[in-house]
């Protein structure tokens, strides 16, 4: 395994797993207003945590995605060295897409809209945006991602998407040095 | 003639193992070249990631891809490129033991008829069907000794359709078994068919050097953290390595055969992990690298006596491509239409299923047509992995779903439920529109032609398909499982293939002889799938393993028989 991408990697899941513990949300931490390394700006960050949280809401008896910690998983992606550059792109043009597509209907962005009103740019987005669908789709899939993969991976803290679910995991689980880009 | 090894294997998994393994027993020096990369137990978790949804264990499809043809419903063929449309990946698992290792080792014989199929029951128009060279009384022998060597548990019961065997039983008794196959057994009676036990290729307790199962409720598609799944690597190369006689060479592409002007091989072209051409030769070449990748090795090694590729002067390296499957289905078992103490047996994660169906073999029914060859019906657990089963549930009636409709939805899936499923196997139609070829526009990264792969299909295999899951969705009804479906499907399950260099007496209408060797190229095997010229109705591993340890006396005796018994005698 290349030593750079495992060094690349683990910082930025060092970094998720601090904010977290913190309880802070990710773009409270000093940031650059243009785009960083995953290529998305600080506005854009407060807006793909907005639709995360949309699609996968918190409640009382059941995580969401803030608290699988949905977005450090998508950073985490944005920043790997090993993601595919084509789907990079397409996962930064479905931000982009969000907040043209909440301009366009309500002249505001994302994260400033109503619940009704971020469900109606979603559904439009869905309906009627070009990769639209399958874009809302992979935040999903990658929602899941967070929920439900080993806890060794950053996401499912304490194994709370296993515990909601009553899902068993299977045994071993893969500690930290046999992560699957270590292998 | 001297040569760096006596027998060069290319590919390690259930084809090359017992190959390596038979013949480094016999006394001969065995190499096996595997692309993958050699993990061991000590590499194998029960992570989702890893195995299914980064592909840990198969190469990356921007480097190494394939390109497949599917039949269009308004006729013509839709090609992707797999680089594109990962779904398609034709990749199984590329370490040292191949895909074995990530079977779940539902283990089924051939039957006699399957050897008999075009005499038996005739041509069928639009199929390649043919007898096989060879009888199941040839196979059977080592049918057994897989029993023996692999390690296959299960239990003989009778029934109409048992094939012949020369032992009573098997070696180890079945695996622990989930409270769902014995409601499976009660529907079964009701319905008055019969209920078989299926053998697992899994040890139910220690042996031959391995740890028994687990029973972590993780198998298929996972590697085997105790060595019970009998995989190549656990069970034979393991052993072949710790006699001194086989030598791994694992991260070594193998990318051309290169050919005399007698036509036959001199040696093999590979490159090892760093990308460095380098070759080694052998007095026997036996390639085993799953169907599709041995017919495009074939047809990458071009020659003298072998202008379109080796062994195929007759155009047929690549033809009657081969798959398992035509029909599935499912049911849910409701935990709340159950009393307490059954509701926490069915909660049970870790022991088998392990039920299957042979009553359908041959269907003898004239309200589906004239009896026909049929196929066997596996009732399975659903595949745990959750976050595949959650990406199944984010389709709505009219859209996606999302927010709290979605998490409901996800509770009901996860907690409420037990599920089954059912895997019918049809005896898949060779025909023209389903072969192998090579896509010279599409290179690895290695500049080799990928493979082409077209996947046509019969539509007996939908009939037939059709016929044993609706079968299948019987029993599930029967055991008062809800949302039952059952369907056939043309579109072949990726993970089991066969043919494209299938054996036969006729060389112009097969690349192998009745030993498995090719027609026009005298020290060259194929011992995986590639052979089988139709593909049986059941998963074919157990037959792979067989078929490779007959080739394997059959090149022993080619070599002089075994040097270790002549040197004690």
């Amino acid at each position: 395994m290349d030593r750079r991408y495992f060094l690349k990697f683990t910082s930025a899941g060092a970094a998720a797993t601090a904010a977290t513990t913190a309880s802070l949300p990710l773009y409270a931490a000093p940031k650059q207003q243009t785009a960083g390394d995953d290529g998305l700006s600080d506005r854009q960050w407060l807006t793909l945590d907005a639709v995360l949280d949309h699609l996968f809401p918190s409640e009382a008896e059941a995580p969401g995605a803030r608290e699988v910690m949905a977005v450090h998983w998508l950073q985490r992606v944005l920043r790997d060295d090993e993601t595919d550059e084509v789907h990079k792109q397409f996962l930064r043009a479905g931000v982009a897409q969000v907040d043209e597509t909440s301009a366009e209907l309500y002249q505001k962005t994302f994260a400033a809209l109503q619940h009704e009103q971020r469900e109606a740019v979603l559904r439009h987005m869905e309906k009627s945006k070009q990769q639209g669908r399958a874009w809302l789709q992979e935040m999903i899939r990658y929602i899941f991602e967070a929920l439900l993969s080993d806890p060794v991976y950053g996401g499912n803290p304490q194994a709370v998407g296993w515990k909601w679910l009553q899902h068993t995991p299977g045994f071993p689980r893969p500690p930290k040095e046999k992560r699957y880009f270590l292998l | 003639m001297s040569h760096d090894f006596d027998v060069c294997v290319i590919g390690s998994g259930a084809g090359g193992g017992p190959v390596a393994y038979a013949l480094a027993e016999a006394g001969y020096s065995v190499v096996v070249l595997e692309k993958g990369p050699w993990f061991t137990e000590k590499d194998y978790y029960k992570d989702e990631l890893a195995c299914c949804i980064r592909n840990a264990y198969t190469p990356d499809l921007k480097q190494q891809s394939h390109v497949v043809e599917t039949e269009l419903d308004e006729g013509g063929w839709r090609r992707r490129e797999t680089a594109q449309d990962t779904s398609w990946n034709l990749w199984n698992g590329n370490v040292v033991g191949g895909s074995s290792n990530f079977m779940s080792g539902f283990f089924h014989r051939l039957k006699p008829v399957d050897f008999t199929q075009l005499s038996t029951f005739g041509p069928i128009e639009g199929a390649n069907v043919v007898d096989w060279p060879i009888s199941y009384d040839d196979l059977e022998p080592y049918y057994t000794k897989v029993e023996q060597v692999v390690g296959v548990s299960g239990r003989v019961v009778d029934h109409p359709h048992q094939e012949p065997r020369s032992t009573p039983d098997f070696p180890y008794p079945p695996t622990a078994e989930h409270s769902i196959s014995g409601l499976i057994d009660q529907a079964c009676d009701k319905l008055g068919i019969h209920s078989v036990p299926m053998p697992r290729a899994i040890l139910s307790k220690p042996g031959l050097g391995r740890k028994s199962c687990s029973y972590s409720g993780y198998c298929g598609a996972f590697g085997c953290e105790t060595g019970a799944k009998g995989s190549s690597r656990a069970a034979l190369l393991n052993h072949a390595v710790a006699g001194g006689r086989c030598k791994i060479l694992p991260d070594s592409q193998v990318t051309r055969l290169q050919s005399d002007s007698s036509g036959e091989i001199t040696a093999v072209e590979y490159r090892d992990n760093n990308d460095v051409v380098k070759h080694v030769d052998a007095a026997v070449y036996v390639v085993a690298c799953q169907a599709v990748e041995t017919s495009r090795l074939l047809l990458n090694s071009t020659g003298e006596k072998h202008p379109h590729g080796l062994a195929n002067n007759n155009g047929q390296v690549g033809k009657n491509l081969l798959f398992a499957g035509g029909g599935a289905g499912s049911g849910r078992l409701r935990y709340a239409d159950f009393p307490d103490e059954k509701r926490q047996e069915l909660r049970q994660v870790g022991p088998f299923i392990n039920r299957t169906i042979h009553d359908y073999y041959v269907i003898d029914d004239t309200d589906f047509g004239e009896k026909q060859k049929g196929g066997t019906i596996d009732f399975v657990h659903l595949h745990p992995n959750p976050i595949s089963r959650a990406t199944r549930q984010m389709r709505g009636p009219d859209g996606l779903l999302w927010g709290k409709p979605l998490k409901r939805k996800l509770e009901r899936h996860f907690r409420e439920s037990s599920y089954i499923k059912i895997e019918a196997f049809c005896d898949w139609m060779p025909v023209d529109d389903c072969f192998v070829s090579l896509d010279t526009s599409v290179r690895d990264k290695w500049d080799m032609p990928v493979a082409k792969a077209r996947l046509g299909f019969h539509v007996r295999n939908l009939q037939v398909g059709w016929y044993l899951a609706s079968k299948g969705a019987e029993v599930l009804n029967a055991m008062g499982a809800e949302d039952v479906v059952s369907f056939a499907s043309g579109s072949p399950p990726l993970n089991l293939m066969a043919g494209g260099c299938r054996f036969g007496d006729d060389a112009k209408t097969s690349v192998l002889n009745a030993d498995c060797r090719a027609h026009d190229v005298d020290n060259l095997y194929i011992t995986d799938g590639s052979f089988m010229p139709s593909a049986g109705s059941a998963p074919f591993t157990w037959t792979i393993y067989a078929n490779a340890f007959r080739v394997a006396d059959k090149i022993i005796e080619r070599l002089g028989g075994n040097k270790l018994q002549s040197l004690s005698s």
